[in-house]
């Protein structure tokens, strides 16, 4: 697709010169209120993601993470940046909410997560690339979720997208 | 979630039990970005979104994805569940309800595994695609 020339306005907003950029690893703990209170607020049925007996009696040794809450960890980390006085990742690639769009989103499992875990998250901004001659503008943000005695648990890739009109 | 699924239960072609979910409310945004911890304010604030040229907030991508992840999770359990992925196609507008499907495409081993492919996809009420992707299962 051609570039359109009646396409006014803002353009080409990412900082793409932070491809293969790497954040320090950020550490966080996994708070079982925060993860039971996101399971119910999906409806989850399953009492693993709620219910510390029920987890319990099925061998796990606190309540589970739900799937999607990896992306809630990549949130966090953005926080704990911001937090610790670093500009966080969706400002270092810069991010204009007024235009962001979730495109695409990633996750593959090594492990479970469990309340009470501390975690380290670190994320690559891997790539930058544009659609519809430069009307989408996407990143690609790769992470990694790892726990010091189990290693990796998650791998995420996040797409983001600016959409001008 | 004791019982693992089996390349019987999970042949190509069959369905999961469906989930629905919704309409989506205000309200709900407002809980699942505190819960989220998402700080994009076009989900939860009129304003914001009126100022960016939007008609009205509307839901994370995310909420349907985490309502899907649900359905694949409730049907295999979460410790079977190796990957999970999708686009998110279409906006989810207040008041809709979503239908998440899943259907199995293939089942192929993998690193030891037997794993089932499934597609997955979530469906506003007027038949609008909010969300496709896909789920690999690891089967008994």
């Amino acid at each position: 697709m051609g570039d359109n020339a009646a396409s006014a306005g803002p353009r080409g907003l990412f900082k793409r010169e932070t491809k293969g950029f790497v954040t320090k690893p950020v550490r966080l703990q996994l708070e079982r209120g925060h993860m039971r209170f996101f399971a119910e607020i999906l409806g989850e049925t399953d009492p693993v993601f709620s219910d510390l007996i029920a987890a319990q009696a099925q061998g796990y040794p606190d309540i589970v993470a739900p799937p999607s809450f990896a992306a809630v960890i990549e949130t966090m980390a953005s926080e704990e940046q911001r937090r610790s006085g670093e500009r966080p990742l969706t400002e270092v690639i810069g991010c204009d909410f007024r235009h962001l769009l979730h495109g695409e989103q990633h996750f593959a499992y090594d492990g479970l997560m469990y309340a009470g875990d501390e975690v380290v998250i670190t994320t690559l901004v891997e790539d930058f690339f544009e659609k519809r001659g430069g009307m989408l503008e996407f990143v690609v943000l790769l992470s990694t979720i790892s726990h010091a005695e189990r290693g990796v648990l998650v791998r995420t890739r996040r797409t983001l997208l600016h959409r001008f009109g | 979630m004791e019982q693992i699924l089996s390349s019987e239960d999970a042949r190509p072609g069959s369905a999961l039990p469906e989930l629905s979910f919704g309409p989506i409310s205000r309200s709900l945004l407002a809980q699942y970005a505190g819960a989220s911890r998402d700080p994009d304010p076009v989900h939860i604030d009129i304003d914001f979104a009126r100022a960016a040229g939007l008609p009205d907030v509307f839901a994370h991508g995310m909420l349907s994805f985490g309502i899907v992840s649900r359905m694949v999770t409730q049907w295999c359990g979460v410790e079977q569940l190796r990957e999970i992925g999708a686009r998110f196609v279409a906006v989810t507008q207040v008041h809709d309800v979503i239908t998440c499907h899943g259907t199995v495409i293939e089942c192929f081993e993998r690193a030891g595994e037997t794993l089932a492919r499934i597609e997955v996809t979530a469906t506003t009420q007027d038949g609008r695609n909010a969300l496709s992707g896909e789920a690999l299962v690891a089967l008994g």
